[in-house]
């Protein structure tokens, strides 16, 4: 790494600083990626465990970046004001960050998503449970959320208090749109292959209104993973209306219905014997079709309706009411006294015969996979004939006996969160002479209604209620039903069944900042004061907990502050000296709060405290015409995290609920980016970013049976200390070069390399307990405790692009990207470890993997007139 | 261009600073110290049965081993057997539940803490209970490959005994089934019957091969031939036994030196069984009987009743298939006291029941007898050939004969028709 670094500061000082007197009109584009928002690889970080139980946040690890992309941004109100110095996506850090390291999962400062804010229209979409915000929720919105301010790290916020990450705003006014119509179509073989784009804006009209119309089309079946699939439409509407200079009225609805069929991490072994690095046990045929069993769905849309007041006194205040609603389901196999459907299974790997020293079984076995499709995918005919052939009477209704239904053994589900958040949003900004001052509220009524129904019985005529892992318990027959008040019901269709509570936050802050300029000196603060209640609701009491799985559970409180500041010194009118810091607590996340959030309402600990993040940055930054630099040295403390996972676990013969209390974790690093342009049409850029992201304590870890009241241990320390932060490249470099063409044309190519990736540890194994029977010398001691790293790898791409006026009134553009240009498949790029896993044999659960696709193109052509 | 120097400055030193890696936390683990790990002899001292035949380990100790019987094959099932690392011999393990992946050749380190260790009562192996291998056992190395402990069966006695290799790997040279166990299944996998099968070497000393009907190999056949077998040597109640790990492991394919086709050797207080019979031509008053002295029981016959009598007595045996045999042989033992006509051997190919005289007889000779004077001492008879009679039905008697004059008494002992 020190030799890369080493190169790269020689780069910078062979580099001539050439001073440029004319400024570049167009600033440096690279060409925006359409599917920013979607991830390359959909994201399945879910623990695979043996059932239903999938708690692991995906979209807490995709952090969001954007880029702005036009000379529009300069419409933001009050731009001259800050200093140049607002990292915008024109800093060329975060340009590589997001358009091409974002394919690597590289986390920017190894932040999950929920450190960063992102506001539409200044109106906070962060997820209120886990802070995190799902980019889906507007993908293929491209058109009308391009215009952006965004800030990474510590800094000054005029819309909202934020932290560590810094914010995103979208603005996304009807108004904020050119008059014109916009046509894309993109044609790609990464998740989509075709994506169809239209957007017109009437502009602000004579009359004061200002409309702005958008719609977009994803659609792709197996276009580069086997068995995934994306069909989703996205509808935008915004309307603003002028009343005067001073009021303007502006409405935005938005919804992005999107159905994505997914794939998942895989152990080596299921890549090796299928000899594809892309294999994905999701789907399988029935009936000579691939049908996926984890379809995603996404159905939130949300609205924005907002009042701008332009005081007299230069004041604005905006006010904001939002809702946003509806409902986003994952769906899986799900099944009762029968074989897993799961062809991953471990016992149905080869690999499980082998460790039994049972070599012809696990030749045929191995067989199987090279030959049988039904073997290596999942048999849905079989799950079909099987239930179809389950006739079944219900014991307590044997009044004769059922000749005609028969109970399904397996059945897909659909595990739903119905999401309804109501909030009112308050900004008022105001300069008086040097000082610029911020302020606002925002109140949320936020309600998370999360139950599973049932997506299909697969041939059977309904599924029971039951609890399956309840019912070996079997003392009384009331303990395995999932509901009391109708037991033994039979599930049909559609119907929901399973668990059905609520997450409830109400939540209020309010905050104020304010900036101040000297001759050579910004200075700003901000403080912020939130409340927060926290509870759930059991919509029914189950049999396991008849007591309380009902109702409202305790209500946790939280009243959570935060300050910050920061300064910049202007050293000449080109170099910049900035730090920045800041300090808040937050409520832990609200899934892990709870003992087990699908059966209970017991609290953990009786309740856990706040979550702290304490921050600081220092940069450097030049900009010259024609050369800018900016180096980081930034360091964040994130202390007392709750993490949960629910998992099978061999020991216990049961679905434990894992939870750790007091995890803390520290990031720190540097960043560096660079851009030099030579002879205007030349553009040389190169980032490095080092990091260093790990945790820092031994936290405190538990464990609860899922189906009854035993805590299964306690207190158990967790080695953690010093394991480093897994999913995300710690350490990145970019080189890129890009020549623009004088007719509007232009074509680069980066080499980016990732090192330091590591696989997010299973805290279960650094524990006393896991290792007891070894001594330190034992390989497998080694092998439990020793964390994986990834291989380091690189990745080229290219770009390249053409812009065509049409009688001076229309705009043609035409790009191509190709990501991965070498077509490397090899590239192992992200994974985890399984949570179930064996003290004797750690490879028998072992971890799990994904590989990075090969080269992927997206060709893209718009028409604006 | 000075900047960019502080820059460059800058970055190395904040990387100097936190560029080491900072090494990751253990988790504490229980290495113990020397002399906290126990041997096989170890563990038979202490859970000797003047205490009790038990000992529970209260205190963290190991056992090291390397793996010497697996479940793989079936045979054994929620066990194991491990040889201690010192090599002082065996341990038998249970476990409550199957497929600890444990196998033949991995070497294992037991903590001792908690179990109980006992020389069990009955069988004299020493056993350890309801291990829990997922929790207390460490496989640490595998692909060992542990020898067998040779042994004959004919060189055991005192120290030497078969009990002092139980729970260990032997192999067993010089031996092979008995006839009524050759070519048998070693197990009824159908009808769910585990089998004793019997081998025995040259001198006829047997002990029990027993075979689970759930072992993989329990349709096979016991082979025919002659040589050594492997397996782990065990006990059932008092009854000593082996059990093979695999039928690959039986050697037992070369022609027998020793092939026993039949032994007789009165111990059962019968003239008769097995199919023996005695046919008094004249003279019925003077017949075999069986006789013990100094432990030892034979046939004896004496033509000395009240007075000396004439007589002819044949004791026949049953029909011996030396067909196949390549070079059968006679022996046996003799003791006499008393003048008279000294004991004939006969043999016949065509004698089915009846008086001798029905059949074509050969007298055998080149063999001793025990001599009449002093009297009573045993003597071994020699090897006489039976190449004569490779027959299916080839029997072989002894004649007694004794007239008014003479009666010598006749003591005859272990007669064995094997191969040479």
């Amino acid at each position: 790494m020190i030799k890369k670094l080493f190169f790269v500061s020689l780069l910078i000082n062979v580099l001539p600083v050439i001073s440029q007197t004319e400024k570049s009109k167009e600033p440096l584009q690279v060409v925006k990626p359409s599917d920013t928002n979607s991830p390359l690889v959909p994201p399945d970080s879910t623990v695979a465990v043996d059932n239903q139980a999938d708690t692991t946040s995906a979209a807490k690890f995709n952090l969001p970046i954007f880029s702005t992309s036009g000379a529009d941004a300069d419409a933001d109100m009050d731009n001259q004001d800050v200093s140049g110095l607002l990292q915008s996506s024109r800093d060329v850090f975060t340009q590589f960050a997001s358009f091409q390291f974002g394919v690597a999962r590289y986390r920017m400062r190894g932040y999950a998503s929920e450190n960063q804010q992102v506001l539409i229209n200044g109106v906070n979409v962060n997820n209120l449970e886990n802070g995190t915000s799902t980019w889906s929720s507007w993908g293929g919105l491209n058109d009308v959320t391009r215009f952006v301010e965004s800030r990474f790290g510590n800094g000054p916020n005029r819309l909202a208090f934020s932290g560590a990450g810094g914010y995103t705003n979208i603005d996304s006014k009807a108004s904020s749109f050119r008059k014109g119509t916009r046509v894309s179509y993109a044609n790609a073989n990464r998740i989509f292959r075709h994506r169809t784009m239209i957007t017109h804006s009437t502009g602000m009209m004579q009359n004061g209104w200002a409309i702005t119309l958008s719609a977009s089309n994803r659609v792709g079946d197996q276009v580069y993973l086997p068995g995934t699939y994306i069909n989703a439409n996205s509808f935008y509407a915004s309307i603003d209306k002028r009343w005067s200079d001073r009021h303007t009225t502006s409405l935005v609805a938005f919804n992005a219905p999107t159905e994505q069929g997914r794939t998942t991490a895989e152990q080596l072994e299921a890549f090796e014997i299928t000899g594809s690095n892309y294999y994905n046990s999701l789907w399988g045929y029935q009936n000579g079709k691939v049908r996926n069993s984890s379809i995603a769905r996404t159905n939130r849309p949300m609205m924005i309706l907002s009042h701008i007041w332009n005081m007299k006194d230069g004041a604005k205040l905006t006010a904001s009411a939002s809702y946003n609603w509806g409902e986003y389901s994952i769906s899986g196999l799900n099944w009762n006294n029968s074989p897993n459907p799961r062809p991953d299974y471990y016992r149905y790997l080869p690999s499980y015969y082998y460790r039994q020293g049972e070599t012809a079984k696990g030749d045929a076995q191995t067989q199987l996979w090279n030959n049988d499709v039904n073997t290596r995918q999942i048999n849905w005919d079989r799950l079909i004939a099987m239930n179809q052939a389950n006739l079944y009477t219900v014991p307590v209704q044997s009044g004769g006996v059922n000749t005609t239904e028969t109970r399904s053994r397996y059945i897909l589900e659909n595990r739903v969160e119905n999401l309804k958040n109501a909030g009112l949003t308050l900004i008022y900004n105001k300069r008086i002479e040097k000082l610029f001052i911020s302020g606002g509220l925002n109140a949320n009524m936020y309600k998370n209604n999360r139950y599973k129904t049932i997506e299909d019985l697969l041939g059977g005529s309904f599924w029971l209620d039951y609890d399956q892992f309840a019912q070996n318990l079997g003392v009384d027959a009331t303990y395995q039903q999932n509901n009391i008040t109708t037991p033994d019901r039979k599930v049909k269709q559609g119907e929901k069944f399973g668990f059905d509570y609520t997450t409830n936050v109400n939540h209020g802050e309010l905050w104020g900042q304010g900036e101040y300029s000297f001759t050579n000196l910004d200075v700003y603060a901000g403080v912020s004061l939130a409340s927060s209640q926290i509870y759930r609701t059991g919509n029914i009491a189950n049999g396991k907990f008849p007591t309380t799985s009902k109702g409202d559970s305790k209500k946790l409180n939280y009243l959570n502050y935060g300050v910050k500041g920061g300064a910049t010194y202007k050293i000449d009118g080109r170099n910049f000296i900035t730090a920045n810091g800041s300090y808040l607590t937050r409520p832990p996340e609200v899934n892990n709060i709870f003992v087990s959030p699908r059966t209970r309402n017991d609290i953990v600990n009786n309740g856990v405290s706040a979550e702290n993040i304490a921050s600081m940055d220092i940069s450097y930054l030049a900009k010259y015409p024609g050369f800018k630099v900016r180096l980081t040295y930034y360091n964040t403390a994130i202390k007392n995290q709750v993490y949960y996972r629910v998992f099978w676990s061999d020991e216990y013969n049961n679905n434990v609920n894992y939870l750790m209390t007091g995890v803390n974790q520290q990031h720190q690093g540097v960043e560096l980016g660079l851009e030099k342009t030579l002879f205007t049409a030349h553009v040389i850029q190169g980032v490095f970013g080092y990091g260093n992201y790990y945790y820092t304590n031994r936290p405190t870890a538990q464990a609860w049976q899922d189906n009854n009241n035993t805590q299964l241990f306690s207190d158990r320390t967790v080695y953690l200390k010093n394991y480093r932060i897994g999913g995300t490249p710690q350490t990145v470099a970019g080189l890129g070069y890009r020549y623009n063409g004088i007719k509007r044309w232009y074509a680069g190519i980066t080499y980016n390399y990732f090192a330091q990736n590591f696989l997010e540890p299973n805290p279960d194994r650094r524990t006393a307990e896991a290792v007891q029977k070894y001594t330190s010398t034992d390989p497998m001691y080694k092998q439990i405790v020793e964390q994986e790293q990834l291989p380091d790898y690189f990745l080229v791409n290219a770009n390249a692009g053409k812009s065509f006026r049409i009688a001076s009134k229309y705009i043609l553009n035409v790009s191509l990207t190709v990501n991965n240009l070498l077509n490397n498949k090899n590239i192992r790029n992200w994974g985890y470890e399984q949570m179930r896993w064996d003290y004797s044999d750690v490879t028998k659960f072992g971890e799990k993997y994904q590989y990075m696709p090969g080269a992927t193109y997206m060709a893209m052509i718009n028409f604006t007139f | 261009m000075k900047k960019l120097i502080y820059i460059n400055t800058l970055l190395f030193s904040i990387l100097l600073f936190n560029g080491c890696k900072k090494k990751a936390d253990t988790p504490p683990t229980r290495d113990l110290a020397d002399g906290t790990t126990y041997s096989t002899s170890d563990l038979k001292t202490i859970a000797t049965c003047s205490n009790a035949c038990n000992h529970r380990f209260i205190n963290e100790a190991y056992f090291k081993g390397v793996v010497i019987a697996d479940e793989v094959s079936g045979n054994f099932y929620k066990e194991i057997y491990v040889r201690d690392a010192q090599n002082t011999g065996g341990i038998h393990m249970t476990f409550t539940v199957s497929r600890s992946n444990l196998f033949i050749g991995d070497s294992i380190r037991l903590n001792l803490k908690g179990y109980d260790v006992n020389l069990n009562a009955s069988s004299g192996m020493l056993e350890i209970d309801s291990v829990n291998f997922e929790r207390n056992i460490v496989k640490f190395a595998s692909g060992a490959n542990p020898q067998p402990r040779i042994l004959s069966l004919s060189a055991l006695s005192g120290t030497n005994s078969y009990s002092s290799y139980f729970c260990d790997l032997v192999t067993i040279t010089g031996v092979s089934f008995i006839p009524a166990d050759t070519n048998k299944i070693f197990a009824d996998a159908i009808y769910q019957q585990s089998i004793n099968r019997t081998i025995q070497d040259c001198g006829g000393n047997p002990i029990v091969v027993r075979t689970s009907n759930y072992a993989a190999f329990a349709q096979q056949k016991t082979p025919k031939g002659y040589g050594s077998i492997t397996g782990i040597a065990t006990a059932y109640g008092t009854t000593n036994q082996m059990q093979i790990r695999t039928p690959t492991e039986l050697n037992m394919n070369g022609a027998s030196p020793c092939f026993t086709y039949i032994k007789k050797d009165f111990n059962d207080n019968s003239i008769t069984s097995g199919g023996w019979n005695q046919v008094s031509v004249t003279g019925s008053v003077v017949i075999w009987s069986t006789a013990t002295f100094g432990g030892a029981t034979f046939a004896k016959i004496s033509g000395f009743v009240g007075t000396n009598q004439l007589s002819e007595n044949w004791l026949i045996s049953p029909a011996i298939n030396l067909a196949a045999a390549s070079n059968p042989i006679l022996t046996f033992q003799s003791a006499a006291k008393f003048a008279g006509n000294p004991l004939e051997v006969w043999a016949s190919t065509n004698y089915v029941s009846g008086l001798p005289s029905t059949a074509t007889w050969t007298q055998l000779s080149g063999f001793n007898l025990g001599a009449t004077s002093p009297g009573y001492q045993w003597a071994a008879s020699g090897v006489t050939s039976l190449n004569a009679f490779k027959n299916t039905n080839a029997r072989i008697a002894f004649k007694y004969t004794s007239t008014t004059s003479g009666a010598t008494t006749y003591e005859v002992d272990d007669v064995v028709v094997r191969e040479n």
